[in-house]
């Protein structure tokens, strides 16, 4: 009797070692894989929204007989704002304005 | 040995030009090219006397300018001029050994100033070629002044040292003058001697008297000054998401460097 409780209390034990191991190594590798990926997608995010917030703005501002009088460089003009559009070109010659 | 015979006639010519104090007059053509799609024509009068000589632009730019149309290029801004803001007079005193240039600088001091220095001298060059412009047979030379590389005929035959704008130095009249960028020309219309008119300078020498005087040196200097406020105040007045920055340069100015300084953008 003693024998057949300590034979079955070894087996217990070892099957519960092997599960413990075994359950172990799955979650590690899901958790560096999960990490992995989330990595790469916030970069990306990262990287879209950098892309997507500012753009720079270069304009030449020229009088009305060709001469060149300066220009003005904008920086983080937002990017749904293109430089050739009425409003960005409408702050720039304020900008030049204001420092006239 | 031409040189000295050449020398000695235009001596000769200049001391009976001074004898009698006749005063020539010779009209020019202005044209001034920035940029291609604008051609400004304006107007020069050169009247020379034994001591003085004067030169004026007179700006009718305006008059055959076209309304402005909008730019094809979308990130040029055009902005519309004053005509009031185009002033410039020159006077040269021979024996004072002084320039002086009555103008409104449009660009920076937005004031009119008598800028003063002393006859500049220009390096010539003299080169090989001759060429026929209104009847007279005209030398070729050139010179690299204030950072503009100019190629002028001169003639021998009005052996006065002097031309368009601050030109003089060679040993005659220039007749044409071109900067190797192709901005600024000069082409002599009319050439009268001697010539009938009046030849009063008070008004000159009024203005020079009322507008604010300032040595070349000054002027130069203050103008860049003011450039460079500018440019530091909109860089600081810019906030942290939107930087603004503005970029001046001298390179399309006829003088844009000088023996003070050599920098064109700021």
């Amino acid at each position: 009797m003693k024998k057949i409780v300590l034979t079955f209390a070894l087996l217990l034990t070892v099957s519960f070692a092997f599960a413990t191991n075994k359950i172990e190594e799955t979650s590690k590798e899901s958790k560096e894989k999960i990490v992995t990926l989330l990595s790469k997608t916030t970069l990306d995010k990262i990287i879209k929204t950098v892309k997507y917030v500012d753009h720079t703005c270069t304009y030449a501002v020229y009088n009305s007989s060709g001469e060149r009088l300066g220009t003005v460089v904008m920086s983080g003009v937002p990017n749904n704002v293109s430089c050739s559009s009425s409003a960005a070109k409408r702050r720039a010659l304020e900008i030049w304005n204001q420092n006239k | 040995m031409k040189s000295v015979f050449v020398f000695i006639s235009c001596f000769v010519v200049s001391i009976f030009y001074a004898q009698e104090n006749k005063i020539l007059k010779v009209e020019y053509a202005e044209i001034t090219t920035y940029i291609p799609q604008i051609v400004n024509h304006d107007n020069g009068l050169l009247l020379i006397s034994s001591n003085e000589s004067y030169y004026k632009t007179i700006f009718n730019r305006f008059l055959s300018r076209k309304k402005m149309t909008a730019d094809s290029d979308d990130l040029i801004i055009r902005l519309p001029e004053n005509e009031k803001d185009y002033f410039s007079e020159i006077l040269i005193n021979k024996s004072k050994n002084t320039l002086t240039e009555n103008l409104f600088d449009r660009y920076a001091i937005k004031k009119f100033l008598a800028v003063s220095e002393k006859i500049p001298k220009m390096d010539w060059k003299l080169l090989k070629g001759e060429k026929k412009i209104s009847d007279f047979l005209c030398k070729k030379a050139e010179t690299t002044f204030r950072g503009r590389t100019y190629t002028v005929y001169y003639t021998e035959e009005i052996p006065v040292s002097a031309g368009p704008w601050k030109f003089n130095g060679l040993p005659g009249l220039i007749l044409s003058a071109e900067d190797k960028e192709g901005i600024y020309k000069w082409k002599v219309k009319s050439v009268k001697y001697p010539y009938k008119g009046t030849f009063d300078l008070s008004d000159v020498y009024n203005r020079i008297k009322k507008f604010k005087k300032m040595s070349y040196k000054e002027f130069d200097s203050k103008r860049i000054e003011i450039f460079k406020i500018k440019s530091k105040t909109t860089k600081a007045r810019s906030g942290q998401k939107q930087a603004v920055f503005l970029i001046f340069s001298t390179k399309q100015w006829k003088e844009p460097i000088n023996k003070w300084r050599n920098q064109t953008d700021f």
